[in-house]
């Protein structure tokens, strides 16, 4: 079961296409749907891109999108 | 005002080729080695005030390069001691790798597999001047506005040459 999910939030710095490109290649999430979740960032203010089951995977995920400049959260999965 | 800065990238088999007009090249060597002092903890301080001002400055900086990862304090502070120090080390040696592949003349050869390390580089170099909450414009008479957005211009040429199916993607 899933228990930590990483949100990214919305900027006004980073490209829809920096976005994307990060989120297929940091999350392992495929591109058509790395391309809806930066759609639902961008209207929505903030996308969960990962659920993962232990905090340290999402950390780590965390950490890599924090290396590309996205803003980002690691939140438990209530 | 008028830009007339280039920033032209072919992508081979396993180089990235990037030509930087010649205007281009202090401001990216200039720019890039201020990111690398700014993250490098081991730089000998000067006097108590000089250090006081640097640390203030320096804190204000990582706050903007690696917001908190958590709104609950004790996690975020957690979150940095696990990857903060790698975090800073991974964009310090990147900095430093980026600034040592620019070339006199502007061209700049670096390997595919590692070229994360210039959209890293440019990407968060904007942190210099601006927060996120800023839209980087290469047009503005605001010089911090317009750096921003000159950094957000290669960046995006960058990602573009890489990956030139994205924009179809996100357009969609």
């Amino acid at each position: 079961m899933s228990v930590y999910r990483v949100v990214v939030f919305n900027d006004d710095l980073n490209t829809m296409v920096l976005v994307t490109d990060v989120i297929n290649r940091a999350c392992g999430v495929p591109l058509p749907e790395a391309a809806a979740m930066m759609r639902r960032i961008h209207t929505e203010g903030c996308s969960t891109v990962g659920l993962l089951p232990t905090r340290d995977d999402a950390e780590s995920m965390a950490a890599r999108l924090l290396g590309f400049g996205l803003r980002v959260k690691v939140e438990a999965n209530r | 005002m008028t830009v007339r800065y280039e920033f032209d990238v072919v992508v081979g088999e396993s180089q990235v080729l990037i030509k930087l007009s010649e205007d281009l090249v202090p401001v990216l060597r200039t720019n890039t080695a201020a990111l690398a002092a700014s993250i490098d903890y081991a730089q000998p301080k000067r006097g108590l005030l000089d250090r006081r001002r640097f640390d203030r400055t320096q804190r204000a900086l990582l706050c903007r390069l690696f917001p908190s990862a958590s709104d609950f304090a004790p996690l975020a502070q957690e979150f940095d001691v696990r990857w903060g120090q790698h975090l800073r080390t991974e964009l310090f040696a990147a900095a430093n790798r980026v600034l040592a592949s620019i070339g006199d003349d502007g061209s700049v050869s670096y390997p595919l597999d590692a070229v994360d390390d210039w959209i890293r580089v440019l990407g968060q170099t904007r942190m210099l001047w601006v927060h996120r909450t800023i839209t980087g414009d290469p047009m503005s008479e605001d010089v911090r506005v317009r750096s921003a957005g000159v950094y957000t211009w290669m960046q995006q040429r960058l990602i573009s040459a890489l990956r030139p199916e994205l924009a179809e993607v996100v357009r969609a």
